[in-house]
């Protein structure tokens, strides 16, 4: 549905919003949704360091956007000629920006998925199933012990008994969030997909013992925030919400929220792993400093050969695949591959070991630490969600618990 | 890819030692032991009164101004320095490297302490070790131990010194030390990657190339055609969005090899920037003839009028199968550069 009305003050849009969230919450509670319009998705989006927020515009102006401004500048109405129209405001640090539409999920995320991510300064958010188990931890359980939650898994061993080349497709086309498996696929890889919805209380005391016995359940696909009054905000691991409540301010405070927990685990994350290489002084008398650390992800039962090399095979040699890496491999012995590569969502380098029994990854100085979150998350959804994660030396889930503590303080 | 123990992989090793991680991987033990890497090839100039006692050896002794150490590590809390240089096996005590390996047997801990300007200098104390291969330990320290003589008996006083044999087994790699002076750098068979058998002990190489240290190490001659190539594709690929941008070939450069702004050696340096040039050239040719306004004009890339259709047959070149496997043999090219060890 086209906007009817510009929008000069950013209030005036939230306004608009929250009452189209209200009568959408309406239509969901009469079970009467009316086709023409969608409900409201709001879409988190990184920029990479090295670009700001006004390259964000230039870019996607570049890409074929139109971009109307609000009166402050402090928002935006973008459009496309395929009928696509969003409205995008950035976030306080301008490093991520929020895109909220109206339109049904079928073009929106489509735009999004095709369009605005393949720009090279953007990124989406990219949740794990740990930051989603903090979250649920340290919010959604102990505030809402009653209501009712809805959590989504997903994994698919996308690597395994590969046969089928037709489901891959290239790196410049894949849409690695709507799989597009016909059911005699489906025999021949391990796929878990299921969605629990249930009180938070009896949730919760299934939840640890769930994820011991099946460890699919540590690959969180999405986790519904329950609103205030009735219905919540679903948060996809991709960085997507859909608001089925009646209040878009308080979905959108809910989504502040989250990304700045999400800023500050980057900033912590890009402070352990960057490698460094600085001198002292101008002459260099002292050599060279270097520090930085890995990114370690175990295995916890080692890949089989097949696996692994389809891995290597289909991500690098072939260019497909939902990893989005590309490189030239290195195989320094038959289970050991080096790649001095490029993550290819923001087009940064990335240094990579893969052995059968575990993902090294080194970020050289700049590479957005988001690199991190999008490489486990991809890991757990399409690899093995039977992961453990180090992160110089110390557990990822640290970092998470630590960025929790200071968004708090 | 066969695996040959070489300096440059003793050097990426020791990096990998000494940066935070954990077992899985290489494990920390320089971190165990509470030292934090504090950097490589720092300079260390030779005092003046060494130089002078050294001068009554009549030549026998050829003491250098200032060294470059492969690695240094310091420990706050102990206030030890650690300095390690890579060698493959042991070397003839009239040699280049026993010049160097004499000058640093001279520089004491508090004497680099006070150097640098750590805190409390006459507190400091340095324990020199040297990296080899297997088997050539003994006799390594055995040279070592005659040039330290050599030095104490023309009064001059060195520091502590040991040797250490990075040994790869069945099951790892081991680090074994050769009569050392001092226990906190001692390794008694301690392993420090878990293997098995057919494993390939190789950490990611954080330093592709230094030509002070070695140049005939193939894996890295890979490293760095892949540095190369990556380091290109991000400069360009990331700014694909952009109508017009510009990029800084000497960004390029420190991209590809971190030491290069340390590298003394002009001459070396200058070839490399040479070969890594006209590959970059190649490609900025090969990007134009897809219709883009692109070109090189003093050390800059500079690209015009960008459109996503442009910017999109960028892309598919940049990722092709063509790109990525190399048009241009960088390794031949770079052969006659590096094969030899007189241009180092």
């Amino acid at each position: 549905m086209s906007t009817q009305f510009a929008f000069h003050k950013r209030e005036d849009l939230f306004d608009y919003l929250d009452d189209y969230a209200f009568e959408r919450k309406q239509e969901i509670d009469e079970q009467n949704i009316s086709s023409n319009s969608g409900l409201i998705k709001s879409y988190v989006l990184e920029t990479s360091l090295n670009h700001n927020g006004v390259d964000l515009l230039k870019s996607l102006k570049n890409n074929g956007f139109s971009i109307d401004s609000g009166e402050n500048n402090d928002f935006y109405i973008i459009r496309n000629q395929r009928g696509f129209e969003g409205y995008l405001e950035p976030d306080l640090n301008s490093r991520y920006w929020y895109l909220h539409s109206t339109q049904h999920s079928d073009k929106s995320d489509k735009t999004l998925q095709r369009q605005i991510s393949r720009i090279s300064q953007i990124d989406r958010l990219w949740l794990s199933g740990d930051y989603f188990y903090s979250l649920w931890n340290d919010f959604v359980y102990p505030q809402s012990p009653e209501r009712s939650i809805k959590i989504k898994f997903e994994t698919e061993s996308r690597f395994e008994n590969f046969e089928n080349e037709d489901l891959f497709i290239s790196n410049m086309e894949e849409d690695e969030d709507e799989p597009k498996l016909d059911d005699e696929v489906y025999k021949e890889r391990r796929v878990f997909l299921t969605t629990i919805t249930e009180t938070a209380k009896k949730f919760n005391k299934l939840f640890p013992e769930l994820q011991k016995v099946h460890p699919a359940f540590k690959s969180i696909k999405m986790l519904r925030l329950p609103a205030s009054t009735r219905g919540g905000y679903e948060f996809w691991s991709w960085g997507k919400v859909t608001h089925r409540a009646s209040s878009f301010r308080e979905g959108r405070e809910y989504i502040i929220s989250i990304t700045k927990i999400y800023s500050i685990l980057t900033e912590l994350i890009e402070s352990a792993l960057w490698l460094k290489f600085e001198a002292n002084d101008s002459n260099r008398d002292f050599g060279i400093q270097i520090s930085g650390a890995p990114l370690i992800i175990d295995f916890l039962e080692p890949l089989d050969h097949i696996t692994f090399k389809s891995i290597i095979e289909t991500t690098f040699d072939k260019g497909k695949g939902p990893l989005r890496l590309w490189g030239n491999p290195i195989w320094v012995s038959d289970r050991k591959v080096h790649v001095y590569g490029i993550d290819l969502h923001m087009w940064q380098q990335i240094f990579l070991e893969f052995t059968p029994k575990h993902i090294v990854a080194m970020l050289p100085k700049g590479t957005c630490g988001n690199t991190v979150h999008r490489l486990i998350t991809n890991v757990q959804s399409y690899i093995d969600p039977n992961i453990e994660v180090t992160v110089a030396g110390k557990d990822y889930r640290t970092y998470i618990e630590e960025a929790f503590r200071k968004m708090g303080g | 890819m066969e695996f040959q123990q070489t300096p440059l992989f003793q050097l990426n090793l020791f990096l990998a030692l000494g940066l935070p991680g954990n077992a899985s991987y290489f494990r920390p033990i320089f971190l165990e032991r509470g030292f934090e890497l504090y950097g490589i090839s720092p300079k260390i100039i030779t005092n003046i009164q060494t130089i002078t006692a050294s001068n009554v050896s009549n030549g026998l002794i050829k003491l250098k101004l200032f060294t470059n150490p492969d690695i240094m590590f310091r420990s706050s809390e102990s206030k030890q320095i650690i300095i390690v240089e890579c060698k493959l096996s042991r070397f003839p005590v009239a040699s280049e490297q026993a010049n160097q390996i004499s000058t640093i047997l001279t520089h004491k801990g508090n004497e680099i302490a006070n150097y640098f300007g750590f805190t409390q200098p006459n507190l400091w104390s340095n324990i020199f070790q040297i990296a080899v291969s297997e088997a050539n330990g003994d006799q390594t320290y055995s040279v070592i131990k005659e040039l330290a003589k050599n030095l104490e008996d023309i009064n001059i006083r060195t520091c502590d010194f040991g040797v250490v044999e990075i040994i790869r087994k069945k099951d790892g790699v081991f680090l074994s030390s050769i009569n050392p002076d001092q226990r906190s750098v001692y390794f008694e068979n301690e392993q420090v990657a878990f293997l098995d058998e057919d494993d390939d002990p190789r950490p990611l190489y954080i330093i592709p190339i230094d030509p002070s240290i070695d140049s005939g190490d193939p894996y890295g001659k890979l490293v760095l055609r892949e540095r190369i190539r990556i380091s290109l594709v991000e400069k360009i690929g990331s700014n694909l969005g952009f109508e017009d941008f510009s990029i800084n070939i000497d960004d390029i450069f420190r991209s590809v090899i971190p030491v290069w702004d340390q590298w003394l050696d002009n001459n070396s340096k200058k070839n490399l920037k040479r070969l890594i040039s006209r590959y970059i050239n190649s490609i900025i040719t090969n990007i134009s003839r897809l219709g883009s306004e692109i070109y090189i004009s003093k050390m800059m890339i500079i690209c015009k009028g960008n459109n996503s259709i442009k910017a999109l047959k960028i892309q598919h070149y940049l990722l092709s199968k063509e790109f990525r496997t190399g048009d241009i043999d960088l390794i031949s090219s770079l052969q006659p550069e590096l094969s030899g060890t007189d241009e180092w």
